[in-house]
């Protein structure tokens, strides 16, 4: 089996994982579009009542966060939990004798899930881009950017998730590190408010972080406030990459090690 | 009556026993205990950041002044910390047990199947969301008019139907596992449900509204607890208060009665 074929199985395996508890599925769905209309419904009362938001009108509020909604879909964290219990549990065994990295069966079968999680969403997505397709950006670069950043995003977060998956190894709880990540990165992605609506100081700390990679740049994209990224940027998220990849090898060896002892 | 009052005090003790070993489990990992508290402070922050830039530029929305707003975020954190106090964790695992088996457990025990089943484990790093709430709640609350101890008590009262409406609507959902098996999706639905209770029930149309009292009733999750105390309408939101927890926890055991009588084993 070549290495195409063998990821394109792992990926359809994360896809049919995801549509096997369909009503699940279809509850997570109606659950999203639910979430979105409430936000709708607050923030159009928000401005009904003549109040405004920084510089934001309200459409743009409205693109703001139904993306958003899209991007918290796309950037779930949940799979550290499965990683987490793998370890916890004593499951991890039967992926270390298998001709196969961990690591990139979890990516790989991550973003099958991902795929399909999206498509959940694809229906009220798709009314928000009809009501408000003249307020998105015309030009392709824009997207193509949206597209490359929130790729980006999505490997800084799994690279995270499995740095922190690692970490039940020492902790012997699977929900500590990982619920501590969660919430900082929400904090900090601009999935709250977007990012010039935060104090100085967040906003100052969130900038050298990678987590706007996450949720606040590809929306400024799309929102058309961003033509590009500066060299301090891409000399952050470039350096956070190296520095990520290279901790979360290092600790899934470690983490490998430390299993192996624990279990003798 | 005497057989009730000690079946009661029966589940008290069993609460309590609970509660001891939550707090040993805590203190048999001091670092992750820590982290936990980290955790949750961290999260608390995040509605707090979020409060303070969002109401900064609004006045008042839907009839609710600034202040209010505030008290309806804490409010609903403070529902939240019971709710992990208590059932929470409960509700959550019950899914799981089912879909393994280990729900039969509850079923052969002198004590309610539901109490058993969603009362299982207390998260004591929680109470970071109550004393947070509290630090919205009571400045925002003495800005508006130092509240009257009657206030306050019908707050804590209401706090707690707040809690049982909570509690009903979870269990409800929990034993839907009985047939469906994995309920992910619909715990996701729960959540965007509680955040719900964070906006002013008021700027949704009455249609909408009268779903918020009734089928999900978020509108008793912030709304209305800050309604008791900041305003002097108390008394009847405080009487429907626990007239919907009532039919909720009455519908929350039918459901659970009518869904367990299904139960045929893990594989069933």
């Amino acid at each position: 089996m070549s290495v195409a074929t063998k990821y394109a199985r792992i990926f359809s395996l994360g896809i049919s994982e995801m549509l096997a508890w369909r009503f699940g599925y279809f509850v997570m769905a109606l659950g999203s579009a639910i979430n979105l209309l409430v936000l709708f419904i607050f923030w159009t009362a928000v401005y009904q009542d003549g109040n405004q938001i920084g510089s934001y009108s309200l459409e743009q509020l409205l693109i703001y966060y139904a993306f958003s909604i899209t991007l918290q879909i796309l950037m779930d964290y949940s799979f550290v939990w499965g990683v987490s219990e793998a370890l916890h549990q004593g499951n991890l065994s039967q992926y270390l004798i298998r001709p196969i990295s961990y690591i990139n069966f979890l990516f790989v079968k991550e973003f099958g899930v991902r795929v399909a999680t999206i498509a959940s969403f694809a229906v009220p997505l798709a009314g928000v881009v009809i009501y408000f397709h003249d307020r998105l950006p015309n030009s392709l670069l824009a997207w193509i950017l949206f597209a490359a950043t929130t790729v980006f995003g999505f490997i800084v977060v799994s690279l995270f998730g499995i740095l922190f998956a690692m970490t039940t190894v020492w902790f012997q709880n699977p929900h500590i590190a990982g619920s501590l990540f969660f919430t900082t990165s929400f904090l900090l992605s601009g999935r709250l408010v977007p990012i010039d609506l935060m104090p100085a100081w967040l906003a100052s700390i969130a900038r050298w972080s990678p987590f706007p990679f996450v949720t606040g740049m590809p929306l400024e994209f799309v929102l058309g406030n961003r033509a590009g990224f500066s060299i301090q940027e891409l000399l952050i998220g470039l350096v956070w990459f190296v520095v990520l990849l290279f901790s979360a090898q290092r600790a899934w060896k470690w983490a490998v090690i430390k299993y192996e002892a624990g279990g003798a | 009556m005497k057989q009730a009052a000690h079946k009661i005090l029966h589940m008290w003790r069993v609460f309590v026993a609970i509660f001891r070993m939550s707090i040993m489990m805590h203190l048999t990992t001091p670092l992750g205990g820590v982290m936990k508290f980290a955790s949750v402070f961290v999260d608390m922050l995040i509605y707090v950041v979020f409060a303070k830039i969002i109401f900064s530029y609004i006045p008042a929305v839907g009839g609710f002044s600034n202040d209010q707003l505030y008290m309806i975020v804490g409010t609903s954190m403070l529902i939240e910390w019971i709710s992990w106090f208590t059932f929470r964790a409960g509700t959550a695992q019950t899914p799981d047990k089912i879909q393994s088996g280990k729900i039969e457990s509850v079923f052969i025990r002198p004590l309610p199947a539901p109490f058993l089943a969603f009362f299982t484990r207390m998260d004591i790093e929680d109470v970071t969301r109550a004393v947070t709430g509290l630090m919205l709640i009571v400045p925002h609350a003495a800005a508006i008019a130092s509240p009257t101890a009657l206030h306050v008590a019908l707050y804590a009262i209401a706090l707690l139907g707040s809690s049982a409406i909570y509690y009903a609507l979870l269990a409800s959902i929990s034993p839907l596992a009985f047939f469906f098996g994995k309920l992910d999706g619909l715990w996701a639905v729960v959540n965007d449900i509680n955040n719900m209770g964070r906006y002013p029930f008021t700027i949704f149309t009455r249609k909408v509204r009268w779903i918020f009292f009734t089928i999900l009733p978020t509108a008793f999750l912030g709304s209305v607890p800050t309604l008791i105390l900041t305003t002097n309408d108390h008394w009847q939101w405080l009487a429907l208060t626990f007239a919907v927890a009532g039919i909720g926890i009455w519908i929350s055991v039918l459901i659970w009665n009518w869904a367990a009588s299904h139960y045929s084993g893990a594989s069933g």
